[in-house]
């Protein structure tokens, strides 16, 4: 593997990474869309081309579905997270400490068995890992919301080139637009925000 | 007529009276068990792929619907499982007391039954797990509160969720893609450690699903308990179906004994923090993750030979959880206790969770106690203490309810709570037709069940 088959995944891992980094939804919902751009990208030269358009609608309709629903959001600094420190320097180092155990995965374990090329496992693996840190990070409705799709979309970078069935895309689909879905309803319940 | 269509039909029609009758929601404890129990019987009665005539007319039910070429199979291998769904989900209906807060609540209950069926009788198995994902985002809507500025109890099963369906996926390419046999062994490890690590997600072993018992206190009572329980009894049937299938998985020794071994730790911690809780709610629903221990105790016995143990548990804890949770409410903020026959229940029910005598599980239970017996010291000994510590805990939440007071307050429904009561006792005095009926509704996990 040389350096150029590896910059997909870098910019992957760059647009999962804004995510975590960005301060306001509206922000993290544009990086999410980047996320999703280098996903059809990838799947397009990895898959077939009509699974790769189809995850693009998809992504297009789950941003879409997001920035609808915080389209009354007046704030756009997110809400503090109580015990854990938010600060964009604890982001950065939080981002950076979970990108080195995740890259020293590639060849362990399951990873080892499966057919693809470690530019894709890198790749997969930090937007997991990336996706996984938002979530934990997170206590708002968007921002989580945003770090489980973000890991759905790390995981299908290394699952659909082993799987590319269209049912099982048809289904993964339904995954992503039923989160958007579920944030945007979770929204539309939400009482105003306590100060912290 | 197609039975697979059938079944997700009256599930989409249930929820469409819920949405569109508002005055349904008062009478959810009513209509909804009803019409879960009707989906069981058709389930277990109706003849599949065999002509048969209904008032002078000739049907067939074809047992498969084809969608996108694949197809949704209703079988011998997956009727119990299926009947066992709608069982428990009909009595916490029934005994969770109350009407449904909200109709997204009602619509996302029936939503998540359907989604649970299709993942019960979709093939392949690899599919089930997306199925589980959505039913458990139609999970994350029934544990939604309006008003709460972040909806934890839904995110958090959303997240815990997840990561199941990322392994069962990538567990199922190895089996019916990467052609994991027994001369793979590698590959089989690999296989069957990550089905153990999604199985254990969906059985809420611990740490996993420990969002639980708090959200029991956080918002609406029943709501949680019906998650935990409808997710366990559709993991184990789905569990159940890949030991059935693959000669690789049943033969091997490995896997029983790691489902063993997570068997002793989910008895252990579930049993453990249930002594230790002081709220009653949460202290019940631990003692539900430690019983879901005994489940994998059972299954985990060497060779499989304790499948029809395990089948028999899950069908027969139903009853005992639904009266443990009995008269918990839709909504944050029920009673604790509003009727002495509720306290009852919920003694009762606890005490069942315990495999105490007189109660439904109480054959089964002992069976495994002897099963482990023969063999198993360490696995007696923690199903033992197990027991005693959910039967301390029930004792202990109850002491001070008395209950032979004549009357109690409040405006529960006491024949709810009397006929679920006479329905446990009934199933516990005539334990060996219900355990008949459970192996021989089993029969078509032809390779586990002989």
């Amino acid at each position: 593997m040389n350096a150029v088959d590896v910059l997909p995944s870098v910019a992957g891992a760059l647009a999962a990474a804004l995510t975590v980094l960005l301060d306001g939804r509206r922000p993290i919902l544009i990086a999410l869309a980047g996320l999703y751009l280098f996903l059809v990208l990838q799947l397009a030269m990895n898959v077939a081309l009509p699974i790769a358009l189809a995850k693009g609608v998809v992504g297009a309709a789950v941003v879409a579905i997001l920035l609808r629903a915080t389209s009354h959001e007046s704030s756009r600094t997110l809400p503090s997270i109580g015990a854990i420190p938010t600060g964009l320097g604890f982001r950065v180092a939080a981002t950076l400490l979970v990108l080195i155990p995740a890259s020293g995965l590639v060849g362990l374990g399951v990873l080892a068995a499966l057919p693809l090329s470690p530019a894709i496992l890198f790749g997969s693996l930090w937007v997991m890992s990336l996706g996984a840190l938002q979530m934990g990070l997170s206590t708002d409705t968007v921002t989580t919301t945003v770090g489980h799709l973000v890991v759905l979309c790390g995981f299908e970078l290394l699952y659909v080139p082993l799987e590319p069935s269209l049912l099982l895309t048809v289904l993964l689909s339904a995954v992503h637009l039923g989160l958007a879905l579920l944030g945007s309803y979770l929204i539309s319940l939400s009482g105003p925000a306590k100060p912290t | 007529m197609s039975a697979p269509l059938l079944l997700l039909g009256w599930n989409a029609i249930a929820a469409a009276l819920a949405l569109a009758i508002p005055r349904l929601q008062a009478r959810w404890h009513w209509w909804a068990p009803a019409a879960c129990v009707a989906i069981m019987l058709g389930i277990l009665i109706l003849p599949l792929d065999a002509p048969w005539e209904i008032l002078g007319q000739g049907v067939k039910l074809q047992s498969d619907w084809v969608v996108l070429g694949r197809a949704l199979v209703l079988d011998g291998a997956n009727r119990l499982g299926l009947a066992c769904l709608y069982f428990g989900a009909a009595i916490l209906f029934a005994l969770g007391g109350g009407k449904s807060s909200t109709r997204a609540h009602a619509v996302s209950a029936w939503s998540m039954l359907g989604l649970l069926s299709s993942a019960l009788m979709i093939h392949p198995f690899l599919l089930a797990a997306v199925l589980l994902e959505l039913a458990a985002l139609a999970g994350a809507v029934l544990m939604s509160e309006e008003g709460s500025v972040f909806h934890e109890a839904s995110m958090r099963l959303v997240t815990v969720a997840t990561p199941a369906m990322l392994v069962v996926l990538l567990a199922g390419w190895f089996v019916e893609t990467a052609g994991v046999t027994s001369a793979t062994p590698d590959l089989a490890n690999s296989a069957a450690t990550l089905l153990l690590f999604g199985f254990a997600i969906l059985l809420a072993i611990p740490p996993f699903h420990l969002w639980l018992p708090p959200a029991v206190r956080a918002s609406g009572g029943v709501r949680p308990v019906l998650i935990l329980v409808v997710l366990q009894t559709t993991g184990m049937m789905l569990a159940l179906r890949f030991l059935d299938s693959y000669d690789w998985l049943r033969n091997s020794d490995q896997v029983f004994r790691g489902i063993r071994l997570v068997g002793l730790l989910a008895t252990c911690v579930g049993a453990a923090v249930a002594l230790a809780e002081t709220d009653s709610r949460k202290s019940t629903v631990y003692s539900v993750l430690a019983d879901s221990g005994s489940l994998l105790l059972a299954l985990g016995l060497p060779g499989g030979r304790g499948v029809p143990i395990a089948v028999a548990l899950t069908a027969l804890r139903l009853p005992g959880v639904g009266l443990a949770t009995a008269g918990w409410g839709w909504e944050a903020g029920a009673p604790e206790r509003a009727s002495v026959w509720q306290a009852r229940a919920n003694l009762y029910g606890r005490l069942a969770l315990a495999g105490f005598p007189l109660t439904p599980a109480f054959g089964p239970k002992l069976m495994l106690f002897m099963a482990l017996s023969a063999g198993d010291g360490l696995g007696f000994a923690v199903l033992l203490l197990s027991s005693l510590a959910i039967m301390s805990a029930a004792l202990r939440s109850t002491r001070r309810v008395d209950l032979l007071r004549p009357e109690g307050v409040g405006t529960s429904p006491g024949p709810v709570y009397v006929a679920g009561l006479a329905l446990g006792i009934g199933m516990s005095l005539f334990p060996t037709p219900w355990i008949q009926f459970l192996v021989r509704a089993a029969a078509g996990l032809a390779n586990l069940v002989p």
